[in-house]
């Protein structure tokens, strides 16, 4: 493989590691420990396309203004452009949450996505099935 | 072959119970189960993690459906359900409990809560409702013992005795020591033991107390039981295992990948080789001659090929609504009327709500409940209104809300939170989460009946069942005590009430009551449809469980009774299950041998816990 496309990848994939730590709030350390990222670029890349995933990467849009559903402003050009971020930005973290893509049926990508969903790791629990604590652990009050 | 001792329809609890009996007796048995033989967690290769996404996911064969949750929704029209799968249904309210054809039956789902039924459960009549059962406690105390033996139990008997009233021989222990309480229930111990709340509808006060329920799970041996001798648990495929214990996966429902929660496979890992397994083998009818007695059945696989076994004895151990479905196609035990009615359930009043800042709940750490309180049970109050038991659910929300999923959408769509604001908002969400579950007693009334469906037919050309079912008012009255028992309760802890039997889709069980909108769950604790009593005017079986109109032939499952009361031994109220035990009573037209003593439910889904919407399993 040239050179310059792993560094592209490299690059792509540095970028995308940020924009999820900037989504979920997870620093990098944490979210390559999942083993996640390269497999989270892949599918967000078949989901949203190549042309808004390079949007994405280039200019995410600041969550604390993304306004909550039903607070909707008065829609032109550039707010569907915003909308179509931010729905995006969305989908993605609920990848790394859950471990699945948004939409029903909700089914974790893999017995890893299932395991390292962030949402388990956010309360300080694990994912049932997953990493069970011992004999007696539901008597304590968080995670190992 | 093609004839055997007893063909036994259903490998389920019962079934796989009724089995295991007869073969240890050299009685060559025949189980024929609708589902399919591999329930999905017994691939020795699976790890345990991918065993459970794999039953997670299970789903009916088209030949062998069941009901499932995805089968009810609520609507705003009336009436406010639409039923549109395996079991269908007219009634004004829904059943909302589903089970499961699989190997191992809804026994694979359960929770695992093993309590007793109490001595007064016997014979509600006294309290003006239900039907008196043909038997006392006292009469299956035994068999009780025997079913925790076999189950493997633990329990704390002091408190057993102490706070609910049950008898037990002197010196008596259970299997294992009680498991150690979960973090909400100490916090719960903490805030409400000893504090009295009012009842509003039977006009008393019930004094709080939380206490322990007997689990099916393993736990630590009891050095005590059995005159010393001990007892030794039991994992994968029944097989001694001294140390296998509940590790806290907190996935009961579907599946126990440390194999410390009992399901029906590991009766069936016990079964001498007399006892043949037969799955995908839908039972069409009983064959029965000029005499009435059964001969046999008519079976089709599920390519339809249709296949006859012979047999002097049929157990049908096929579940409530499929029992009567099959004893209706086949025309039998019609005497009475009473084929089909009584169907029974646990409709469950759920409460939710977050404990108060910074107090955590510990939740999704061990089973799906550990403790309850057990007040609000017995007593005059059940003149006036249905008893329950109160579990504490330490799985979050996901009974009333769903997976974790849904909070996570509704804090990144709903209100726009990203980064390290949803972290934490999510974190301290999810820690502080608990579920209030109270769970009714329902008198027998004929009403409640299965019928078979005039013309909807499921793959195989049979016709579906058809459920009509509805909450009477003494029902109603136990979910409006519970209701404000709550507001109570959540006072106390300073906790925040999120309930909310919204949206209608959501909650197919919702009625209202004097003003207040009430929403319910079923508790997938299905009872009754061949009611026993003492006469064959009015019941189906006898207090052995023998079809009054076939005499020892057609055997109705453990699970009928003439209940009024909490049939359930085993769950929440007392489940069916622990009465299903009653195999220990041979009900099997054989000597009835003597009970030898000493051999011997994340995405947490609970299908069967009649998670309605939940995006369930019974107990």
């Amino acid at each position: 493989m040239p050179l310059t496309d792993e560094t592209d990848q490299t690059d792509r994939t540095r970028r995308f590691a940020a924009l999820s730590t900037r989504l979920t709030g997870f620093d990098t350390v944490d979210l390559a420990a999942t083993g996640l990222v390269e497999a989270y670029l892949t599918v967000a890349a078949g989901e949203l396309g190549a042309e808004l995933l390079g949007r994405l990467l280039r200019e995410t849009p600041d969550p604390a203004k993304a306004p909550a559903d039903g607070e909707r402003e008065p829609d032109g050009d550039a707010d569907a452009s915003d909308d179509e971020l931010r729905s995006a930005s969305r989908a993605l973290t609920y990848l790394w949450y859950t471990g699945s893509w948004p939409g029903r049926p909700s089914r974790p990508l893999s017995p890893r996505s299932y395991a390292e969903a962030l949402v388990w790791k956010a309360a300080g629990l694990t994912a049932p099935a997953a990493r069970p604590g011992g004999y007696g652990s539901w008597a304590e009050g968080s995670g190992r | 072959m093609t004839r055997y001792d007893v063909i036994v329809v259903g490998a389920g609890v019962a079934g796989s119970l009724v089995a295991h009996r007869l073969g240890k007796h050299g009685r060559r048995v025949l189980v024929l189960e609708a589902g399919a033989g591999d329930a999905g967690a017994r691939d020795p290769a699976a790890d345990p993690l991918a065993a459970f996404l794999r039953a997670t996911a299970r789903t009916p064969h088209p030949a062998a459906p069941w009901p499932v949750m995805t089968d009810l929704a609520g609507t705003d029209a009336t009436p406010g359900y639409r039923a549109a799968g395996h079991l269908r249904q007219d009634g004004p309210l829904p059943y909302a409990s589903g089970y499961v054809r699989a190997n191992g039956g809804t026994g694979n789902v359960w929770t695992g809560l093993a309590p007793r039924m109490l001595p007064e459960d016997f014979d509600t009549e006294t309290f003006g409702y239900g039907r008196r059962w043909p038997l006392t406690y006292d009469d299956l105390e035994p068999h009780y013992r025997a079913a925790e033996e076999h189950l493997g139990v633990a329990a704390d008997v002091e408190e057993q005795r102490a706070h609910l009233g049950l008898r037990f021989p002197e010196g008596h222990v259970f299997p294992m020591r009680p498991l150690p309480a979960a973090r909400l229930d100490r916090v719960f111990a903490e805030r409400l033991d000893g504090r009295r709340v009012k009842d509003p509808v039977a006009l008393g006060e019930v004094e709080l107390k939380v206490v322990g329920t007997p689990h099916a799970r393993n736990g630590v041996p009891d050095p005590r039981y059995d005159g010393g001798r001990g007892y030794v648990p039991r994992g994968r495929d029944g097989r001694p295992d001294p140390h296998s214990r509940c590790v806290g996966n907190a996935s009961c429902i579907p599946h126990c990948p440390s194999y410390a929660k009992y399901t029906p496979l590991k009766t069936q890992g016990r079964w001498s080789a007399s006892v043949a397994l037969r799955d995908r083998c839908v039972v069409s009818r009983v064959l029965v001659d000029g005499a009435g007695r059964a001969t046999g059945v008519e079976y089709r696989g599920y390519d339809g090929a249709v296949s006859v076994a012979h047999a002097d004895v049929v157990v049908l151990a096929a579940h409530a609504v499929e029992n009567a479905r099959l004893l209706l196609l086949s025309g039998l035990a019609g005497r009475s009327g009473q084929v089909g009615r009584n169907l029974m359930d646990h409709p469950v009043l759920l409460t939710w709500g977050l404990l108060p800042e910074g107090e955590r709940a510990g939740p999704y750490r061990g089973p799906g409940s550990v403790s309850g309180f057990e007040g609000f049970r017995a007593g005059p109050a059940r003149r006036l209104r249905a008893p329950f038991r109160v579990e504490f659910g330490t799985w979050g929300w996901v009974w009333a809300k769903g997976p974790v999923d849904t909070d996570v959408w509704h804090l990144i769509a709903e209100r726009g939170l990203s980064g390290a604001e949803l972290r934490r908002t999510l974190g301290d969400r999810l820690q502080r989460q608990f579920t209030l579950q109270f769970e009714m007693e329902q008198g027998a009334d004929p009403a409640n009946r299965v019928t078979l469906h005039p013309t909807e037919r499921d793959a195989l050309g049979l016709p579906l069942p058809l459920v009509t079912y509805d909450l009477d008012e003494h029902v109603k009255e136990g979910m409006a005590a519970a209701r404000a028992v709550s507001d109570q309760i959540f006072a106390l802890l300073g906790a925040q009430d999120h309930t909310d039997y919204a949206p209608a889709a959501a909650w197919p069980g919702r009625f209202e009551h004097r003003g207040r909108t009430y929403g319910y769950r079923g508790a997938g604790h299905a009872a009754g449809t061949h009611v026993m009593g003492d006469s064959a005017a009015g019941s189906v079986v006898d207090s052995w469980q023998r079809c009054w109109d076939h005499p020892r032939s057609v055997r109705g499952r453990l699970r009928q009774h003439a209940v009024g009361g909490h049939l359930q031994p085993d769950a929440d109220h007392g489940r069916p299950r622990a009465a299903q035990r009653r195999a220990h009573r041979g009900g099997t037209g054989l000597p009835r041998p003597p009970v030898v003593r000493r051999r011997p439910s994340p995405r947490t889904r609970r299908p069967f816990h009649g998670h309605g919407s939940v995006p369930r399993p019974s107990e």
